[in-house]
Protein backbone atom coordinates (compact mmCIF):
# COMPACT_ATOMS: atom_id res chain seq x y z
CA UNK A 1 0.00 0.00 0.00
CA UNK A 2 2.59 2.68 0.11
CA UNK A 3 1.94 3.35 -3.59
CA UNK A 4 -0.58 5.70 -3.24
CA UNK A 5 -3.87 4.28 -3.32
CA UNK A 6 -6.35 7.26 -3.36
CA UNK A 7 -6.89 10.88 -4.75
CA UNK A 8 -5.33 13.65 -3.17
CA UNK A 9 -3.48 16.77 -3.52
CA UNK A 10 0.32 16.06 -3.98
CA UNK A 11 1.28 18.79 -1.66
CA UNK A 12 4.31 16.81 -0.08
CA UNK A 13 5.63 16.15 -3.76
CA UNK A 14 9.66 16.34 -3.93
CA UNK A 15 12.34 15.81 -6.55
CA UNK A 16 16.13 14.53 -5.55
CA UNK A 17 19.02 13.24 -7.17
CA UNK A 18 22.00 10.99 -6.62
CA UNK A 19 24.92 12.81 -6.91
CA UNK A 20 26.98 9.88 -8.41
CA UNK A 21 28.38 9.61 -12.44
CA UNK A 22 25.44 7.49 -14.45
CA UNK A 23 27.11 4.86 -16.37
CA UNK A 24 26.19 1.78 -18.59
CA UNK A 25 25.15 -1.31 -17.38
CA UNK A 26 25.29 -1.96 -13.78
CA UNK A 27 26.37 0.46 -11.26
CA UNK A 28 28.49 0.01 -7.82
CA UNK A 29 27.41 0.81 -4.65
CA UNK A 30 28.42 4.67 -3.15
CA UNK A 31 30.39 4.93 -6.60
CA UNK A 32 28.42 4.94 -9.62
CA UNK A 33 24.67 4.81 -11.08
CA UNK A 34 24.24 2.41 -13.48
CA UNK A 35 21.45 2.28 -15.85
CA UNK A 36 20.54 -1.40 -15.67
CA UNK A 37 20.42 -1.28 -11.77
CA UNK A 38 23.25 -1.51 -8.98
CA UNK A 39 25.07 -4.55 -8.31
CA UNK A 40 24.09 -4.71 -4.59
CA UNK A 41 20.52 -4.91 -5.25
CA UNK A 42 18.24 -7.41 -6.55
CA UNK A 43 16.47 -5.20 -8.91
CA UNK A 44 16.34 -1.68 -10.07
CA UNK A 45 14.17 0.19 -7.51
CA UNK A 46 15.97 -0.95 -4.88
CA UNK A 47 19.52 -0.35 -6.24
CA UNK A 48 19.14 3.00 -7.44
CA UNK A 49 16.69 3.77 -3.75
CA UNK A 50 19.24 2.89 -1.79
CA UNK A 51 21.81 5.21 -2.88
CA UNK A 52 19.51 7.73 -1.56
CA UNK A 53 17.53 6.23 1.70
CA UNK A 54 18.62 3.80 4.32
CA UNK A 55 16.23 2.23 6.84
CA UNK A 56 17.61 1.41 10.04
CA UNK A 57 16.22 -1.44 12.50
CA UNK A 58 15.15 0.43 15.42
CA UNK A 59 12.16 2.39 15.81
CA UNK A 60 12.81 5.98 17.75
CA UNK A 61 10.11 6.53 20.49
CA UNK A 62 8.52 9.95 19.26
CA UNK A 63 5.33 12.01 20.83
CA UNK A 64 3.47 10.68 17.77
CA UNK A 65 4.26 6.92 18.28
CA UNK A 66 7.05 4.94 17.68
CA UNK A 67 8.97 6.20 14.23
CA UNK A 68 11.32 3.67 12.24
CA UNK A 69 14.31 4.89 11.98
CA UNK A 70 15.30 6.11 7.71
CA UNK A 71 18.62 8.45 6.81
CA UNK A 72 19.41 9.87 3.73
CA UNK A 73 22.95 8.33 1.88
CA UNK A 74 26.23 10.68 1.43
CA UNK A 75 24.88 10.63 -2.44
CA UNK A 76 21.49 12.24 -1.71
CA UNK A 77 20.82 15.62 -2.70
CA UNK A 78 17.69 17.49 -2.81
CA UNK A 79 16.12 19.97 -4.94
CA UNK A 80 14.41 22.70 -2.45
CA UNK A 81 11.34 24.69 -2.88
CA UNK A 82 9.63 23.69 -5.69
CA UNK A 83 6.87 25.69 -6.53
CA UNK A 84 5.42 23.74 -9.93
CA UNK A 85 6.62 20.33 -11.54
CA UNK A 86 6.01 19.77 -15.53
CA UNK A 87 3.77 16.61 -16.49
CA UNK A 88 5.40 13.29 -16.17
CA UNK A 89 5.28 10.77 -18.98
CA UNK A 90 5.09 10.70 -22.06
CA UNK A 91 2.98 13.00 -24.43
CA UNK A 92 1.34 11.95 -27.22
CA UNK A 93 1.80 12.32 -31.02
CA UNK A 94 -0.79 11.40 -32.86
CA UNK A 95 -1.12 11.80 -36.55
CA UNK A 96 -3.70 12.32 -39.05
CA UNK A 97 -3.51 9.62 -41.82
CA UNK A 98 -5.34 10.62 -44.81
CA UNK A 99 -7.65 8.07 -45.88
CA UNK A 100 -8.26 7.55 -50.01
CA UNK A 101 -12.45 8.08 -50.51
CA UNK A 102 -13.35 8.36 -46.76
CA UNK A 103 -14.93 11.31 -45.76
CA UNK A 104 -12.75 11.80 -42.33
CA UNK A 105 -8.63 10.84 -42.09
CA UNK A 106 -8.17 8.25 -39.34
CA UNK A 107 -5.04 8.56 -36.48
CA UNK A 108 -2.13 6.57 -35.34
CA UNK A 109 0.34 7.10 -32.87
CA UNK A 110 3.67 8.07 -33.76
CA UNK A 111 6.95 8.26 -32.31
CA UNK A 112 6.55 10.57 -29.12
CA UNK A 113 8.60 13.35 -28.42
CA UNK A 114 10.32 13.45 -25.19
CA UNK A 115 8.48 15.16 -22.51
CA UNK A 116 9.57 19.03 -21.48
CA UNK A 117 10.42 18.97 -17.82
CA UNK A 118 10.58 22.44 -16.60
CA UNK A 119 10.80 22.91 -13.20
CA UNK A 120 9.70 26.25 -11.35
CA UNK A 121 11.49 27.05 -7.96
CA UNK A 122 11.10 29.80 -6.17
CA UNK A 123 14.23 31.40 -6.06
CA UNK A 124 16.73 31.23 -2.99
CA UNK A 125 20.49 31.90 -4.84
CA UNK A 126 22.15 29.94 -1.74
CA UNK A 127 20.12 27.10 -2.15
CA UNK A 128 20.01 26.68 -5.74
CA UNK A 129 23.30 27.74 -7.11
CA UNK A 130 24.27 24.02 -7.10
CA UNK A 131 21.57 23.80 -10.36
CA UNK A 132 24.05 26.06 -12.66
CA UNK A 133 26.93 23.99 -11.26
CA UNK A 134 25.24 20.93 -12.81
CA UNK A 135 24.15 22.61 -15.88
CA UNK A 136 27.12 23.77 -16.91
CA UNK A 137 28.71 20.39 -15.98
CA UNK A 138 26.30 18.80 -18.76
CA UNK A 139 26.84 15.68 -16.81
CA UNK A 140 24.00 13.04 -16.53
CA UNK A 141 22.48 12.37 -13.48
CA UNK A 142 19.54 9.94 -12.08
CA UNK A 143 16.43 11.76 -10.41
CA UNK A 144 13.74 11.03 -8.39
CA UNK A 145 10.10 12.74 -8.00
CA UNK A 146 8.81 11.08 -5.53
CA UNK A 147 4.85 12.07 -5.38
CA UNK A 148 3.27 12.26 -1.82
CA UNK A 149 -0.14 13.88 -0.44
CA UNK A 150 1.17 13.54 2.86
CA UNK A 151 4.22 14.41 4.73
CA UNK A 152 7.03 13.01 4.15
CA UNK A 153 10.15 12.31 6.85
CA UNK A 154 12.66 15.18 5.76
CA UNK A 155 16.23 14.91 5.82
CA UNK A 156 18.86 17.45 7.61
CA UNK A 157 22.05 18.42 7.15
CA UNK A 158 23.95 15.32 8.01
CA UNK A 159 22.45 15.81 11.44
CA UNK A 160 19.57 13.84 13.37
CA UNK A 161 16.25 14.04 11.47
CA UNK A 162 13.13 13.66 13.49
CA UNK A 163 13.00 9.70 13.01
CA UNK A 164 15.85 9.89 15.26
CA UNK A 165 18.49 8.69 12.65
CA UNK A 166 21.85 9.88 11.43
CA UNK A 167 21.61 11.34 8.18
CA UNK A 168 24.33 10.90 6.24
CA UNK A 169 23.46 13.15 3.60
CA UNK A 170 24.88 16.92 4.08
CA UNK A 171 22.13 18.33 2.86
CA UNK A 172 18.90 19.10 4.53
CA UNK A 173 15.50 18.72 2.40
CA UNK A 174 15.30 14.86 1.08
CA UNK A 175 11.98 12.86 1.25
CA UNK A 176 12.44 9.74 3.32
CA UNK A 177 9.63 7.79 4.30
CA UNK A 178 7.29 8.46 7.38
CA UNK A 179 7.18 5.23 8.64
CA UNK A 180 5.69 3.72 12.08
CA UNK A 181 6.37 0.89 13.45
CA UNK A 182 2.19 -0.44 14.35
CA UNK A 183 2.74 -3.90 16.74
CA UNK A 184 3.86 -6.10 14.46
CA UNK A 185 3.76 -4.93 11.33
CA UNK A 186 5.06 -1.28 10.06
CA UNK A 187 2.96 1.10 8.69
CA UNK A 188 4.28 3.70 6.15
CA UNK A 189 2.50 6.95 4.50
CA UNK A 190 1.86 6.13 0.60
CA UNK A 191 4.07 7.89 -1.95
CA UNK A 192 4.87 6.53 -5.36
CA UNK A 193 8.34 7.14 -6.93
CA UNK A 194 8.93 7.97 -10.86
CA UNK A 195 12.88 7.97 -12.14
CA UNK A 196 13.97 9.57 -14.97
CA UNK A 197 17.94 10.13 -16.41
CA UNK A 198 18.45 13.17 -17.62
CA UNK A 199 20.70 16.58 -17.07
CA UNK A 200 19.90 19.99 -16.15
CA UNK A 201 20.03 22.24 -19.36
CA UNK A 202 18.43 25.37 -18.55
CA UNK A 203 18.73 28.18 -15.39
CA UNK A 204 16.50 30.75 -15.85
CA UNK A 205 16.17 33.55 -13.07
CA UNK A 206 12.95 35.52 -12.91
CA UNK A 207 12.73 38.30 -10.42
CA UNK A 208 9.33 39.51 -9.23
CA UNK A 209 7.63 42.75 -8.05
CA UNK A 210 5.02 41.20 -6.14
CA UNK A 211 5.78 37.40 -5.40
CA UNK A 212 8.38 35.05 -4.58
CA UNK A 213 11.48 35.54 -7.08
CA UNK A 214 11.36 32.75 -9.33
CA UNK A 215 13.72 29.98 -10.80
CA UNK A 216 13.01 28.05 -14.43
CA UNK A 217 14.84 24.97 -15.08
CA UNK A 218 14.66 22.83 -18.24
CA UNK A 219 15.99 19.02 -17.09
CA UNK A 220 16.05 16.47 -20.39
CA UNK A 221 15.27 13.52 -19.97
CA UNK A 222 17.29 10.18 -21.84
CA UNK A 223 15.17 7.60 -22.14
CA UNK A 224 11.52 6.66 -20.15
CA UNK A 225 10.25 7.69 -16.83
CA UNK A 226 10.02 4.73 -14.92
CA UNK A 227 7.45 3.94 -12.38
CA UNK A 228 5.49 4.33 -9.92
CA UNK A 229 7.64 2.47 -7.81
CA UNK A 230 6.93 2.20 -3.69
CA UNK A 231 8.17 -0.18 -0.87
CA UNK A 232 6.33 -2.79 0.42
CA UNK A 233 3.60 -2.56 3.09
CA UNK A 234 3.13 -4.09 6.42
CA UNK A 235 6.81 -5.66 6.62
CA UNK A 236 7.89 -6.04 10.41
CA UNK A 237 10.06 -3.35 11.31
CA UNK A 238 13.05 -5.23 11.74
CA UNK A 239 12.58 -7.55 8.16
CA UNK A 240 14.17 -5.72 4.97
CA UNK A 241 11.34 -3.97 2.70
CA UNK A 242 10.69 -4.96 -1.18
CA UNK A 243 11.05 -1.80 -3.49
CA UNK A 244 10.04 -2.60 -6.57
CA UNK A 245 6.05 -2.76 -6.39
CA UNK A 246 3.91 -1.26 -9.07
CA UNK A 247 0.20 -0.79 -8.56
CA UNK A 248 -1.62 -4.30 -9.09
CA UNK A 249 -4.80 -2.93 -9.94
CA UNK B 1 5.85 31.81 6.84
CA UNK B 2 7.42 30.43 10.46
CA UNK B 3 4.05 31.22 12.62
CA UNK B 4 0.86 33.29 12.74
CA UNK B 5 2.70 34.95 15.76
CA UNK B 6 5.90 35.63 14.45
CA UNK B 7 4.00 37.82 11.94
CA UNK B 8 2.71 39.43 14.38
CA UNK B 9 6.40 40.22 16.10
CA UNK B 10 7.61 41.45 13.04
CA UNK B 11 5.15 44.21 13.21
CA UNK B 12 5.47 44.78 16.72
CA UNK B 13 8.86 45.35 16.58
CA UNK B 14 8.62 47.89 13.98
CA UNK B 15 7.18 50.51 16.20
CA UNK B 16 9.82 49.75 19.40
CA UNK B 17 12.48 51.24 17.08
CA UNK B 18 13.74 54.08 17.78
CA UNK B 19 12.90 55.34 14.50
CA UNK B 20 9.48 55.20 15.18
CA UNK B 21 9.34 55.93 18.88
CA UNK B 22 11.30 59.20 17.93
CA UNK B 23 7.81 60.59 16.02
CA UNK B 24 6.40 60.32 19.51
CA UNK B 25 3.12 59.21 18.32
CA UNK B 26 1.14 56.71 20.75
CA UNK B 27 0.97 52.96 18.86
CA UNK B 28 -1.51 50.35 19.97
CA UNK B 29 -2.66 47.09 18.77
CA UNK B 30 -6.11 45.96 17.83
CA UNK B 31 -7.98 44.69 20.58
CA UNK B 32 -6.39 47.33 22.82
CA UNK B 33 -7.89 50.75 22.57
CA UNK B 34 -6.53 53.85 24.60
CA UNK B 35 -8.27 53.80 28.17
CA UNK B 36 -8.89 56.98 29.88
CA UNK B 37 -7.73 60.17 28.46
CA UNK B 38 -6.55 59.50 24.59
CA UNK B 39 -3.57 60.91 23.59
CA UNK B 40 -4.16 63.79 21.00
CA UNK B 41 -3.31 61.55 18.02
CA UNK B 42 -2.49 58.21 17.75
CA UNK B 43 -2.14 55.21 15.85
CA UNK B 44 -3.82 51.16 15.55
CA UNK B 45 -2.35 48.13 14.09
CA UNK B 46 -4.51 45.65 12.71
CA UNK B 47 -3.38 42.64 11.04
CA UNK B 48 -5.02 40.56 8.26
CA UNK B 49 -3.66 37.23 7.36
CA UNK B 50 -6.07 36.28 5.53
CA UNK B 51 -5.28 34.98 2.19
CA UNK B 52 -3.13 31.66 1.99
CA UNK B 53 -0.48 30.95 -1.38
CA UNK B 54 0.02 27.92 -1.97
CA UNK B 55 3.54 28.72 -4.11
CA UNK B 56 5.67 25.90 -2.36
CA UNK B 57 5.15 22.20 -2.33
CA UNK B 58 5.94 20.89 1.24
CA UNK B 59 5.48 21.64 4.20
CA UNK B 60 6.11 25.08 4.53
CA UNK B 61 3.11 27.50 4.64
CA UNK B 62 2.94 30.99 2.79
CA UNK B 63 -0.01 33.62 3.74
CA UNK B 64 -0.30 37.36 1.82
CA UNK B 65 -2.77 39.83 3.98
CA UNK B 66 -2.96 43.48 4.60
CA UNK B 67 -1.57 45.63 7.38
CA UNK B 68 -4.26 48.30 8.70
CA UNK B 69 -2.96 51.50 10.67
CA UNK B 70 -5.84 53.17 11.70
CA UNK B 71 -4.66 57.02 11.95
CA UNK B 72 -6.36 59.04 14.54
CA UNK B 73 -5.43 62.91 14.60
CA UNK B 74 -8.14 65.83 16.25
CA UNK B 75 -11.29 67.05 14.43
CA UNK B 76 -11.42 70.38 12.55
CA UNK B 77 -7.26 70.24 11.74
CA UNK B 78 -7.56 69.68 8.46
CA UNK B 79 -5.65 66.48 6.66
CA UNK B 80 -2.35 67.41 6.53
CA UNK B 81 -1.10 65.93 10.07
CA UNK B 82 -2.69 62.18 8.68
CA UNK B 83 -0.84 62.43 5.65
CA UNK B 84 2.33 63.44 7.29
CA UNK B 85 1.93 60.06 9.91
CA UNK B 86 1.13 57.95 6.89
CA UNK B 87 4.52 59.32 5.52
CA UNK B 88 6.06 58.87 8.70
CA UNK B 89 4.87 55.16 8.51
CA UNK B 90 5.58 54.79 5.08
CA UNK B 91 9.65 54.93 6.44
CA UNK B 92 9.69 52.15 8.70
CA UNK B 93 6.84 50.10 6.57
CA UNK B 94 6.57 50.51 3.00
CA UNK B 95 9.22 47.68 1.11
CA UNK B 96 10.58 46.65 3.76
CA UNK B 97 11.96 42.94 4.55
CA UNK B 98 10.78 42.91 8.47
CA UNK B 99 12.14 39.84 10.65
CA UNK B 100 13.46 36.62 8.22
CA UNK B 101 10.61 36.03 5.78
CA UNK B 102 7.93 39.53 5.95
CA UNK B 103 7.98 41.57 2.88
CA UNK B 104 5.86 44.73 3.04
CA UNK B 105 4.78 45.69 -0.67
CA UNK B 106 3.51 49.75 -1.57
CA UNK B 107 1.20 51.65 0.60
CA UNK B 108 -2.33 53.00 -0.05
CA UNK B 109 -3.88 55.60 2.22
CA UNK B 110 -7.77 56.07 2.85
CA UNK B 111 -9.29 58.73 4.78
CA UNK B 112 -12.16 57.53 6.66
CA UNK B 113 -13.61 60.72 8.35
CA UNK B 114 -14.73 61.44 11.72
CA UNK B 115 -14.68 58.91 13.51
CA UNK B 116 -18.27 57.43 14.67
CA UNK B 117 -17.16 56.09 17.99
CA UNK B 118 -15.70 59.44 19.29
CA UNK B 119 -16.78 62.59 17.44
CA UNK B 120 -13.60 64.60 18.48
CA UNK B 121 -11.08 61.58 16.10
CA UNK B 122 -10.70 62.18 12.32
CA UNK B 123 -9.76 58.55 11.37
CA UNK B 124 -7.72 57.64 8.48
CA UNK B 125 -6.83 53.48 7.19
CA UNK B 126 -3.12 53.00 6.16
CA UNK B 127 -3.09 50.16 4.03
CA UNK B 128 0.03 47.99 3.02
CA UNK B 129 -0.26 44.15 1.51
CA UNK B 130 2.43 42.04 2.96
CA UNK B 131 3.50 38.88 2.02
CA UNK B 132 4.72 36.21 5.00
CA UNK B 133 7.39 33.69 2.91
Amino acid sequence: MPNITSIGAGIFTSLAYIDLPVVEGLGTSNTTVGRSGQTSAANLGTGWVLELEERESTPTPTSEGELIEWNTTLASKPFGRIREFPNLGIPANIVNVPQYGQPSSSQVVGQSDPPNLDFTFNYVPSVHHFIDTMRASGDKYLFRVRLAAGEQLVSTAAGTNESGATDVGTEAGVNLPYEFKAVLLADMREFSDFWFFGSVASFEIVPALTDANQLNVSLTIDGQLSGPWSYSDGAAFGDALTYDLAPTA
Amino acid sequence: MSSYSQIIEDLDAVFATSEWTSNDIASYPSNMAPTGTKPSEYVVLEVLPSQDLSIQYGSVNQVSGLIIIQIYTPVNTGPRRIYEISDLLDSVLQKQQLGEGLQTNASALDPKGNDPDDPTLYRADYVLRFTSY
